[in-house]
This record gives C-alpha cells, sequence and structure tokens, in this order.
C-alpha cells in the first residue's frame, strides 16, 4: 500500500509540479498569477479537446500548452501593459476559464480519447519499490523529472534566467543596461501559463482520462502557495509537488483498499495540508521572495 | 593617417584629445530650467570635480552625458567626434559609464550575476570564468570584491566597489560618479578616492559630484560650479580658490561660518529619551537593535555615528515609538522646559515620509497638527499663509507650493521635510542623516536649526555619516556597529580616525 501511495504521489503531484514551475518562473519575473488555477483549466479542456479531436495525445499536450499561454498572456496584459492590480486579474480570469471550460466542455464531457498510457522503462520499473513508484508512468511524468532541474539551471545559469530574476528583483536594474522590464514580464508570465497548461493538460489526458467541469479542483491553487514554500526554487517545487501528490492520492488508495473515511475529509487533506505549512513557514519564507514581486511595475519611475 | 593628422583634424594640435566635451547643453523640464548653455570639457587622466547647490542641474547633467535625458539644445563630443547618447546603452557603447548615487545593483544576486547583467556574452552564464575575470579586473583597478558574495550582504562601501568594478568592465573610459561619499565612513571615502587617484594614473576620466568642498581639494584637478542651471566657474583649478569663494559661486552670497557656543553641560535632569538595553527586529527580521543603551538630556544634542545599515534607522524608530522593541525599554519625558512632543526626520524620507503625487503645500498638512478648516474642509488659502510664515522663519527656502514632491531634486525634498518638522516645537527632535543632500548653505542652516532646538532645552538626536558635522555640532557622539552602542564619545578633544575605527567594528 505504501508503494501504490508513493506512486499515487508522483502521478498525481505531477500537474502540480508542471503548474508550481510555471508560476515559479512568473513570480521570478515579478508578476503573481492567481489565475494558475483558470490556465490548468483551460490547459485540461484545450488537451482534451485537441487529443479527441486528432488522436494523438502529444498534440493534446501542444494545445494544453496553448490554451494556458493564451490565458496568461491576457493576464500579462493586464497587469504588465495597463498596470491592473495582479490579484484582482488573476481572480477574475480563473473564474472566466471557469465559466468558458464549462461552456465549451459539454461535448466532451464522456467522449473517449486515445490517452497516454503508462509507459514501463526497460530495466529501471523492474527494480523493486523504486521501479513501480518511479518508472511505471505515463511520458508526461518523466518530462516532469527533467524539467525541475532544467528550469533550475535557466534561473539560474543563464542570461535569460538572470533578466527574469532581475525583472522580480529590481526594474531599475533591468532598465539600466537597456532591456525591456515589460518583454520579460511578458515572456515569463506567458511561459508560466505554458507550462500551467500542461500540468492541466495531464489530469485529463493522463491522470483522469476524462473531461468534467472544474476537474482541477483547487490544484491550480495549490500550486501558486506551493511556490511560497518551495521559496520560488523548482528543485524545491519538486519535492514539494509530490507531497501534495501524496495527500491527494491518500483518497484513492485507501477508497480501493477498503477503508472506509470520509470522502470529502479525504479531498480536504491537501488543502489542509497548505494550511498547516502555512502557518508553520509563517513569514520565514517571505523573506526569499523577490522585491518588485508585490509591485506593480511602475513604468513612470525614470529616476 | 599620421597621429599629427589625426589631432588636426580633431582641430586641438598640442592638446589632448578631451574626453568628452559638451557644448551649450539645455534642459528644461516645464517652467523649470534646469541647465541652460552649459560647457563641461573633461580630459583624459583627470579628475573634474562637479559641485553646486541642490537643484542647482548636476544630476540632470549628468543624465543627459548618460543617454537617460535627450538636450533640449546643445552638442556632445567623444574624442572629438558629435554623439547623441538617446539611452544608457548608447552612452557605454561610447565608453561613458556612470554610478547613479542610489546605485543599480539587485540585492538578492551575487556580485557576479550582477556584472553578468551588464557584459553581454553568451547566452550561459559561465560563472566560474566570470569570476575569474572579475578578479583580475579587481586587481587591476584595486577594487577588491568577493564576485560570489550577494551584494544584500555587503556594505555601501563594497556595493560601491562591486559598481564601479562594474561599470569598469564595461569598457567605460569616462567615469560619472554621482555623489558617491555620502554615505561612506570616513576610512571608505580614503579607500574610494585611492581607486579614483587610480583610475586618474591609468589615463581614465572621472566626473565626481559632491557636497563636500574638502573632497574637492583632496581629489579633483578640476572643478566646475554650476549654479541655477548655468555654469559659474567652469574646469578650474580648485587651487586657485578659497573655500568661502568656493561657496560664494555655489550659493551665490557669502556664507557665515557655524556658530556654536558650547554651553557648558547642562544639570542632567530627567532624561527627554532613554533606552534601556532596547533591543529589536529589522525589517529582514534580523536583530538589528543589540542591546542598547542611550540617555538624551534637555538641552542636548547627541549624535550618532555608524557605517549605513548599523542600526540607526531602528534606534531612531524605536526612540519615536514606530518600532516594538522586543527586549529592554524606552521612556521618553513628558515635558521638558514646557515643551512638548517629538518631531523626526526619517532615514529615507522618500519612502517614509513622501507622497510623489502631492505638491509641498498639501504636505505641510501631513504632520498631523491641527489644520485650518473651512466647513468640512481645509482652509488652503490659510495653510499657504501659515506655510509662507515658516518657510520665511525656518530659513531653507522651499520649492514653490504648487510643485509635487515627485519633480523635486533629492535635497529639495529633504527641505520640504526639514522646513515642516524642524519649524516646530517639541520636546525630542530625532533627526535622520538631515543634511543628505544638501548644499553648503542649507546644511549650515539646518545644523543651526537643531542648534536652536537645543538651546530651548529640547533633547536632539542626530544620525550623519559625516564625522566632520557630528563633531562641529553634537556634544556626544554615540558610534554604532552592527546593532551594538560600541562608545559614546564625548565630542570635546575628540579624533575623528578613532571614532572611524569604532564604526568599522574596531577599537577605538
Ligand atoms: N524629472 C524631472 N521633472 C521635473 N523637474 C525636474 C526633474 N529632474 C530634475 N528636475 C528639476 O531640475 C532642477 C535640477 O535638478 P537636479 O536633480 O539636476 O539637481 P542637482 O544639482 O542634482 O541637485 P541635488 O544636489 O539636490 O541632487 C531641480 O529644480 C529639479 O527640481
Ligand atoms: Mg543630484
Amino acid at each position: 500500500m505504501i508503494i501504490d501511495i508513493l506512486a499515487g504521489a508522483v502521478r498525481g503531484g505531477t500537474s502540480i509540479m508542471y503548474a508550481g514551475l510555471g508560476e515559479t518562473i512568473s513570480e521570478r519575473g515579478g508578476v503573481i498569477n492567481l489565475g494558475t488555477e483558470g490556465a490548468m483549466l483551460l490547459g485540461a479542456l484545450g488537451g482534451y479537446a485537441v487529443t479527441a479531436e486528432t488522436g494523438n495525445p502529444w498534440l493534446g499536450v501542444l494545445g494544453g500548452a496553448l490554451a494556458g499561454a493564451l490565458l496568461s498572456l491576457v493576464h500579462a496584459v493586464l497587469v504588465v501593459s495597463r498596470r491592473a492590480n495582479q490579484f484582482a486579474s488573476g481572480l477574475t480570469l480563473y473564474f472566466l476559464a471557469l465559466g468558458v471550460t464549462a461552456l465549451f466542455g459539454v461535448s466532451y464531457v464522456s467522449q473517449q480519447i486515445n490517452a497516454f498510457t503508462p509507459v514501463p522503462v526497460p530495466g529501471l520499473s523492474e527494480i523493486p519499490g523504486i521501479g513501480p513508484i518511479l518508472f511505471d508512468h505515463d511520458p508526461l511524468v518523466y518530462i516532469a523529472y527533467v524539467a525541475a532541474p532544467v528550469i533550475w539551471w535557466v534561473l539560474f545559469r543563464t542570461r535569460v534566467g538572470l533578466l527574469v530574476r532581475t525583472a522580480g528583483e529590481r526594474t531599475e536594474a533591468l532598465e539600466v543596461h537597456g532591456y525591456s522590464v515589460q518583454a520579460v514580464r511578458y515572456c515569463a508570465t506567458v511561459a508560466g501559463g505554458a507550462l500551467a497548461g500542461i500540468g492541466g493538460a495531464h489530469i485529463s489526458i493522463a491522470y483522469a482520462n476524462s473531461w468534467f467541469e472544474n476537474m482541477i479542483a483547487g490544484r491550480g491553487f495549490i500550486a501558486v502557495a506551493l511556490v511560497i514554500f518551495a521559496m520560488w526554487n523548482p528543485i524545491r517545487i519538486m519535492a514539494g509537488a509530490y507531497l501534495f501528490g501524496a495527500a491527494l492520492s491518500l483518497a484513492s488508495v485507501l477508497q480501493t483498499s477498503g477503508i472506509a473515511v470520509n470522502q470529502f475529509a479525504l479531498n480536504a487533506v491537501p488543502f489542509v495540508l497548505t494550511l498547516v505549512v502555512l502557518a508553520v513557514l509563517g513569514r520565514r519564507t517571505m523573506l526569499a521572495a523577490p522585491d518588485e514581486l508585490l509591485k506593480v511595475f511602475d513604468n513612470s519611475r525614470t529616476t | 593617417m599620421t597621429t599629427d593628422a589625426v589631432a588636426r583634424a580633431r582641430g586641438r594640435v598640442g592638446k589632448p584629445a578631451a574626453l568628452l566635451e559638451v557644448r551649450s547643453l539645455s534642459k528644461r523640464f516645464g517652467e523649470v530650467q534646469a541647465n541652460w548653455d552649459v560647457d563641461l570639457t573633461v580630459l583624459p587622466g583627470t579628475v573634474h570635480g562637479l559641485i553646486g547647490e541642490n537643484g542647482a542641474g548636476k544630476s540632470t547633467l549628468l543624465k543627459m552625458i548618460y543617454g537617460v535625458y535627450t538636450p533640449d539644445e546643445g552638442r556632445m563630443f567623444v574624442d572629438g567626434a558629435p554623439v547623441s547618447p538617446g539611452s544608457p546603452a548608447d552612452a557605454r557603447a561610447l565608453g561613458i559609464g556612470m554610478v547613479f548615487q542610489d546605485l543599480r545593483l539587485v540585492p538578492a544576486l551575487t556580485v557576479a550575476e550582477n556584472i553578468a547583467l551588464a557584459l553581454p556574452d553568451g547566452p550561459t552564464l559561465r560563472l566560474a570564468r566570470l569570476a575569474a575575470r572579475i578578479a583580475e579586473a579587481s586587481e587591476a583597478y584595486g577594487l577588491a570584491v568577493d564576485p560570489s558574495a550577494k551584494v544584500r550582504h555587503l556594505s555601501i562601501g563594497e556595493r560601491q566597489r562591486a559598481e564601479i568594478l562594474k561599470v569598469l568592465m564595461t569598457g567605460a573610459r569616462l567615469v560619472i560618479l554621482d555623489e558617491p561619499t555620502s554615505v561612506l565612513a570616513p576610512q571608505e571615502v580614503e579607500a574610494l578616492f585611492g581607486v579614483v587617484a587610480q583610475l586618474r594614473d591609468q589615463g581614465l576620466g572621472v566626473v565626481l559630484v559632491t557636497h563636500k568642498l574638502g573632497e574637492v581639494r583632496t581629489i579633483a584637478d578640476q572643478v566646475t560650479v554650476l549654479r541655477g542651471g548655468q555654469v559659474i566657474l567652469n574646469a578650474e583649478d580648485p587651487g586657485n580658490f578659497s573655500d568661502a569663494e568656493l561657496v560664494e559661486a555655489m550659493v551665490g552670497r557669502r556664507v557665515p561660518p557655524l556658530a556654536v557656543e558650547r554651553v557648558a553641560v547642562p544639570p542632567r535632569e530627567q532624561a527627554v529619551l532613554e533606552l534601556q538595553g532596547a533591543t529589536a527586529l529589522g525589517d529582514r527580521g534580523h536583530v538589528a537593535l543589540k542591546g542598547v543603551d542611550l540617555e538624551v538630556y534637555p538641552g542636548e544634542l547627541v549624535g550618532v555615528a555608524g557605517v549605513a545599515g548599523s542600526g540607526q534607522k531602528e534606534l531612531c524608530e524605536v526612540a519615536l515609538g514606530l518600532r516594538p522593541v522586543t527586549s529592554g525599554a524606552v521612556r521618553v519625558g513628558e515635558s521638558v522646559h514646557g515643551l512638548t512632543g517629538a518631531v523626526a526626520v526619517p532615514e529615507d524620507p522618500v519612502v517614509d515620509s513622501v507622497v510623489p503625487g502631492l505638491t509641498v503645500l498639501e504636505h505641510m498638512v501631513l504632520d498631523g497638527r491641527a489644520v485650518p478648516r473651512r466647513g468640512l474642509g481645509i482652509d488652503w488659502p490659510a495653510v499657504g499663509a501659515r506655510t509662507a510664515v515658516l518657510d520665511e522663519r525656518v530659513g531653507l527656502h522651499m520649492a514653490p507650493a504648487k510643485r509635487t514632491l515627485s519633480s523635486l531634486s533629492g535635497g529639495n525634498i529633504q527641505r520640504v521635510l526639514l522646513t515642516r518638522e524642524l519649524g516646530q516645537d517639541a520636546s525630542l527632535v530625532v533627526a535622520a542623516y538631515p543634511s543628505r543632500g544638501l548644499d553648503v548653505a542649507n546644511t549650515r542652516r539646518t545644523q543651526e536649526l537643531l542648534l536652536e532646538h537645543r538651546a530651548r532645552g529640547a533633547g536632539v538626536l542626530m544620525v550623519s555619516e559625516d564625522l566632520d558635522e557630528l563633531i562641529a555640532v553634537a556634544d556626544r557622539i554615540a558610534v554604532m556597529h552592527d546593532g551594538h552602542l560600541v562608545g559614546v564619545v564625548d565630542t570635546a578633544g575628540a579624533d575623528r580616525m578613532s571614532i572611524g575605527r569604532l564604526m568599522l567594528g574596531g577599537v577605538a
């Protein structure tokens, strides 16, 4: 049963990890996107619809990424160009995405698709314990293993990453070297949305293999909270995502093994966990926050 | 082309070609003529001092040279060739580098990462190679910095060195330093001037803005004085002028020396301010003030010296009740000599006291005192009249009442706050860096105002990074280092070098 829970943690944590990595990029650049949940919903429906129409789940992943990117592009226009309030914009876009996906998703409810199936890694999946936990999953899970260190490397070891971090720390320093803060923030926000979209697509075309209304069920918000616990570090995002994955998989594993626990109580576990972690870490995590994060970039400050 | 031909083509046979030549530059902001017909010539291998009152147009001139502002009129030449930098990037390509007073480093990044930002060099950072290049440049220019240290953990002096190194590594041949010394301890100023002298010896040109004549005499080969946006003295040898003459050039009139009558230490009655083992946290959650014991008595001016960020800000805020102590006690005397209440000048007025979009007049009613009313509203004509009287009495000559604070220079913002705060009576006066960014005449007037408060019987706590200023006006100087009060020195017979050593954590 432990192995079932851990394997479920990896599978269930993957979508949160993609969204958390995306939100890390966006917030490192100085933009908080509470619309992450919405980007995941659009990604889930986009991924499902494209897979249903083309029969190819890889195109579905692409569709999910584009759908998430599109929503975040709207967020970027509002908060970077129009300098609207980041929280208001993010929440509004979430509700918009909730409505839009409910409306356009109706025809896909209970439609069958050619979903991703687990691809055991030859050899590695035979290892007792480790094998079933880590190496008997769909391809998006394996890509996620690589995505976290790659994104860490991009953020901390490349020029593009340096520009993103500077946009989130001190905009004057970016401007004085001739870069556009707005351009950097657009890129970071849209890239973050694309990753959230992939996370959403993972739920619909690899995890649940179906589409239904509000199927993300708060994972996007958990991802936003996770970014704070992880102190804006992609490697910690990976660890944290699997922790929440474990909380999510607990419910289904207990159910299949016949232990009677109230379903609603189990669904609440990840959120209670979030509150506990927030309470324990308190303001400590905020000390690691990028300095510009809570300010909306103000272009009129030229001196 | 032979060297001669090059020189002739530039039309200046015999003279070294100017690194930078500025001709008839003018710049207007709305109704303010910030620069008018300004000429400036910087030769290679020289340090050029640029001095002038607050609002004289020094920063405006430098920002035009650095491509931040576009001049309304005038021309610029680098190595004799006409140029018109449209952005800081253009200016850097021409070999011009600028160190802004508030620096442009990212505190959360390492020194190497900050320098990488300025050196476009491939898509990956290759930090090891960069660290080697930084070490090499550190060596060449005598600027010691640790490439892997986070800027947040560096002292102000170290940050400045990192910024200068960054500017030099981008290939600057003309280095502009806007008021670099106003935040440094005396030892750090000496170290900075050592670097500046070395740059000069290597043939670079340096423009240095300062409000301190002593610094001009120490380091500058030539001095240019701006007043009201116009050049008053152009590239003169500072040795040919007395201090009084330079001050007169800056201010337009004579400024008599500060008269400090050293009243005998007043009888120590009830303290106005008493800290006992005061310990408090800083904004980032670290212990910023560590068990400080300090008393300020009526009729006494206590100076606080220390390198920036040694706990001065927290000390002031604790004294004013703006920051809770985690242990220890703070007592403020109710009233002395009929005076009550406290007034304060914050360390960072722009963050703590200024509403950028409001006018000077509107700031005059933001101090919590009763405001003249008309019905439910504020009686603005009455406020205007009251403010005019105040401005006259205080004598710091604030900017016109209708200007918004966001359009004022740093020194002019400071004058608005000083007028409002020091213009009223109080039993406790807490002033953090009151003369920061002020020119000679206004610095003098501010010191007089603090001494007037002392003479009326108030207790004055004054933080300053200028030891000469503290020695001139304070009765006692409390020295802070890393949150501790490391010593209280009687000003009579105080020696600036030993205070400087205390500031840097050494033993006097
Ligand atoms: N962006 C701006 N908009 C409007 N007015 C400005 C602006 N920048 C400067 N000024 C005005 O131009 C004048 C010159 O300002 P500047 O900052 O160049 O002075 P400064 O000599 O550097 O003074 P300080 O010693 O106080 O730094 C001042 O009257 C200032 O209020
Ligand atoms: Mg200035």
